[in-house]
């Protein structure tokens, strides 16, 4: 299984994750997906079904560094818009607008905390595409050989 | 289906989705998975444990245009009548015939799943699909890579 002899097509260097959720209340956090290795995340999109009022997704990094402790980072300025849920039966696949350029070190946790008064969503699909930033010889920081 | 400077095999052309539930009662409906690209269903499997009366699983794809909004597609796939592994081993949702349309999803469309059955549930399942893609993958939910 070789491919040491040649490059990684664009396509090939690209991941799509996901996470399918039951019932999000407000105020919850769900965990996406946790990165094996340095990536840029290019896409994030979200299919829900099921909402009561309007609820609000803020995406996070979880980034915990020892002797630091964990580090969350979210806003406009470091990730992205919040987004409001809408059903897929309304607006097809959402997409969360996300920075340009915006990467994930190994072990950081992506996550999605819900918010808006007297608001849930019933179920939801959550797919992200990334990108592999490195020839992938590690995963979370063992060497594969 | 070539990729710059070689074709790709068979099993190449493939991709497995897969999704966990906890446990999942009777009228519910579950996205599975969102086709990052153009592909064709070719197995769905399932294997459940802890299963309460007769639960029965039916899988659709919802496909949202804009302008026309959302049709569920549920044609392509049996009712499953979900058993416990210990039962049933690794269970199959039986599909339409290969190569039907009906089979095909486009970029976007959502794979879900909805169970019924009265005072049913099962306690959790795991559910893994293979997918044939039908395009040198140039683009992922519509936006293109390079």
């Amino acid at each position: 299984m070789a491919v040491t002899n040649r490059d990684l097509d664009a396509s090939e260097q690209r991941l799509v994750v996901h996470r399918d959720f039951g019932a999000v209340p407000v105020t919850t956090n769900r965990n996406i997906f946790t990165a094996q290795f340095p990536v840029a995340v290019e896409q994030l999109l979200v299919a829900a079904n099921g909402l009561s009022g309007a609820p609000t997704w803020t995406f996070k990094i979880d980034r915990f560094i020892v002797g630091a402790g964990l580090t969350t980072i979210t806003g406009t300025s470091f990730i992205g818009q919040a987004l409001t849920v809408q059903t897929i039966g309304t607006s097809g696949l959402q997409s969360v607008s996300l920075l340009s350029g915006l990467q994930m070190n190994t072990g950081d946790v992506l996550k999605v905390t819900s918010s808006g008064a007297n608001t849930a969503v019933a179920d939801a699909s959550v797919h992200v595409v990334v990108k592999a930033l490195q020839d992938i010889k590690t995963y979370f920081g063992t060497i594969v050989s | 289906m070539s990729i710059v400077n070689r074709n790709f095999s068979g099993s190449e052309q493939r991709e497995v989705w897969h999704d966990n539930t906890g446990v999942l009662a009777t009228s519910v409906t579950r996205p599975f998975y969102i086709a990052p690209f153009n592909c064709a269903l070719e197995q769905i499997k399932v294997a459940a444990t802890g299963i309460s009366g007769s639960p029965t699983w039916q899988f659709s794809i919802d496909r949202f245009i804009t302008g026309v909004g959302l049709t569920t597609i549920s044609t392509f796939a049996t009712l499953l009548s979900v058993q416990a592994m210990g039962t049933s081993g690794v269970q199959s949702v039986v599909l339409a015939s290969a190569g039907s349309t009906l089979l095909q999803m486009q970029s976007g469309d959502m794979l879900k799943y909805v169970s019924s059955g009265s005072n049913s549930a099962v306690t959790a399942a795991s559910i893994t699909a293979v997918v044939q893609v039908l395009q040198d993958v140039k683009s992922f939910y519509g936006t293109s890579v390079t």
